[in-house]
């Protein structure tokens, strides 16, 4: 595949997952709805309310919580080298006025290493040991890589990075991107096994690049 | 809403401006529009999962500070409490998380480590006391008073990983221990011991015991950070900046008596005495007469050092063994107090300072030492309230204002005193409180 839709599709996927979930409310198993800013009681509310209902995880949060939700060791030599390359661009504080593209971009490429460096342990490991990409070949080209399959990676990858399941809007959108992926792939491209890794890694990075795994 | 629509709009341009440079024009006609359409989607459809496990993840990644996914094994474990009611028995589960240490104490002590008060620091000696303090549920006045540091049991670091630890090389004359131990292989809170007695450098890089111990203050990065040149004016206005929640303009009274403003303050700034009585005086009146616990302290090359144990160097007098940056400039005003011994006084006790500091115990005689110094600050009820609202600030991401919401301040530290000054239960009581929730 061509790296520059590659680029261009991780890049879309980003912007797309950074902002769904603004509304998000979660049912609880009995039915009720449950929304944070119902939960306080206390008079002082109001008045302790951040600016923004969000707050940003600090430099070295986001790279530790990256270790946590991949399984990727926090000694890793590649993520290492990458966090200290780009953690000046990451935020010093919780305040979500930080956000800028600099900061959206180096997240990105974070966790595209952390992704990487995840698929190495995914790729090498027995199906059942897996954690995300179970029943997925990484052998062969991604036409092996089903929907079905495509779409269980990504709820995985959901639970474990957003602690939650993909929503329907976020898995079209998902979904969509790995439609455009195949469509410019030639024939060859297609048979070829790093057609499948390359898949996986789009979506792990657009996923783990989203403002749900670095905001609370 | 509106910084957010702007961000996403902001963005949206930015990376359409980025990729049209390079796609053909139906292309980049196609990515704006559907980047444009996909701004108005509607809100995530909702998903059913179990309530409790995501008030357990919730809380835990408050405590820690991380993100951990929904099967972590704490948050089973957690949720399991929450189901029972037990949020106080979920929060006590949270703080057994490693980075609740390694990174939730560790950013809030850094912050108030140096003058930048920033987390962007490697670790050093004055965060490992917080963490081994809050580890070890000991009374957090102890990081005022106490005669102790941490560093790393040797016999526990992970093999193959090195941590220097010589005393004079490596912990009073540099960071290197505490450099080394920040590398990620190595678990902070679990390594961390307690060695009784600080010691310090003297002119000639002996090692002495410290004469003056004043818990964190008189460890190597506050001491650096404060006492390094000026005129030891920092280390007072830091320690009520840092374990008061009081900038120094905060606390500034020209009503009480200006007899230990030094003599390098001019009482004609630029030929006016009023200047002086009603802005100049205000401070001095309040650094001034605390400066004398630190006249035997300096900073020497890359360590503190104090001029009570072993040679002095030329950075104090040699009779009085004060230093000399006290006492710098006392030809500007030589009617002002010189200082010759290591005694201060108390001069935050007229009725507006006296209300906002909460004083208890003597603070009315005159007092020598860093040690008495420190003691005074650490048994004010004002320490107690600076304290639960970092605390406070650190797990709820907020930043209280501790004027307008004293009230709730007071309340959680009387909390706070009532356990012991434990920081590690006060984490777990503000985690889970209401107020906190709700951000």
């Amino acid at each position: 595949m061509k790296k520059k839709n590659l680029l261009y599709l991780s890049s879309f996927a980003l912007i797309l997952l950074g902002y769904q979930n603004c509304g998000q409310s979660l049912l609880t198993k009995d039915g009720g709805s449950q929304d944070s800013s119902s939960q306080a009681s206390s008079g002082y509310q109001e008045e302790f309310k951040i600016s923004s209902p969000v707050a940003l995880l600090s430099y070295e949060q986001v790279f530790k919580s990256m270790a946590s939700v991949t399984g990727v060791p926090l000694n890793n030599g590649a993520v290492n080298n990458e966090f200290n390359q780009r953690s000046g661009l990451f935020a010093a504080n919780f305040d979500v006025k930080n956000v800028n593209s600099p900061m959206l971009m180096g997240i990105a490429n974070l966790a595209s290493v952390f992704c990487n460096q995840m698929l190495n342990t995914e790729a090498s490991a027995q199906d059942a040991n897996r954690k995300f990409f179970n029943g997925v070949n990484f052998n062969a080209g991604v036409n092996s890589y089903s929907q079905s399959l495509y779409e269980s990676s990504l709820n995985k990858m959901a639970l474990s990075f957003w602690g939650r399941s993909p929503s329907s809007v976020e898995l079209n959108n998902l979904n969509a991107g790995r439609t455009e992926f195949l469509a410019d792939y030639t024939t060859a491209e297609i048979n070829n096994s790093a057609s499948t890794r390359n898949l996986a890694l789009y979506a792990c990075t657009a996923m783990l690049s989203s403002s749900d795994s670095y905001t609370f | 809403m509106q910084y957010e629509q702007y961000r996403h709009w902001s963005l949206i341009c930015f990376v359409v401006y980025v990729l049209g440079e390079s796609m053909s024009k139906y292309n980049y006609i196609l990515l704006a529009t559907v980047l444009i359409s996909q701004s108005y989607t509607s809100a995530a459809h909702a998903q059913v999962l179990d309530a409790s496990q995501v008030e357990a993840k919730k809380l835990l990644e408050r405590i820690s500070s991380v993100k951990v996914p929904i099967d972590n094994p704490l948050v089973t474990q957690m949720a399991a409490r929450v189901r029972m009611g037990d949020r106080k028995g979920a929060a006590e589960l949270a703080t057994t998380h490693p980075e609740f240490l390694n990174t939730t104490v560790k950013q809030m002590a850094l912050k108030m480590s140096t003058r930048e008060e920033t987390m962007r620091l490697n670790l050093n000696d004055f965060a490992a006391a917080f963490i081994g303090v809050t580890r070890d549920n000991r009374d957090a006045r102890e990081l005022l008073t106490g005669n102790f540091y941490y560093m790393g049991d040797a016999t526990k670091i992970p093999a193959g990983v090195t941590v220097r630890s010589a005393l004079k090389e490596d912990i009073l004359d540099s960071n290197n221990h505490y450099d080394d131990l920040g590398k990620r292989e190595i678990d902070i809170g679990a390594v961390l011991m307690r060695v009784n007695g600080q010691s310090v450098l003297d002119g000639q890089k002996n090692v002495f015991p410290n004469p003056e111990p004043a818990g964190v203050i008189t460890l190597r990065a506050f001491m650096n950070a404060h006492a390094v040149a000026g005129t030891n004016r920092r280390p007072i206005e830091y320690t009520f900046r840092e374990f008061m929640c009081v900038p120094m303009d905060q606390m500034a009274d020209t009503s009480v008596t200006d007899v230990r403003i030094a003599r390098d303050i001019d009482r004609f700034p630029g030929g006016d005495h009023l200047k002086f009585l009603t802005t100049c005086k205000g401070c001095h009146t309040q650094m001034d007469s605390f400066r004398g616990a630190f006249a035997h302290w300096d900073v020497n090359g890359n360590s503190p050092t104090n001029s009570l144990v072993g040679s002095v160097s030329g950075n104090f007098d040699g009779t009085t063994k004060v230093s000399r940056k006290l006492n710098a400039n006392g030809n500007v005003f030589p009617g002002g107090y010189q200082y010759r011994d290591n005694t201060f006084f108390n001069n935050s006790r007229a009725p507006a300072n006296a209300n906002l500091f909460g004083w208890r115990g003597d603070v009315a005689s005159v007092q020598t030492g860093t040690t008495a110094f420190a003691t005074q600050i650490a048994n004010s009820t004002r320490f107690s309230q600076c304290m639960v609202k970092r605390i406070y600030d650190s797990v709820c991401r907020a930043n209280v204002n501790t004027k307008t919401h004293l009230d709730m301040l007071k309340q959680l530290a009387g909390e706070f005193e009532a356990n012991g000054y434990n920081i590690k239960k006060m984490y777990e009581s503000i985690a889970i409180s209401s107020n906190c929730q709700a951000q």
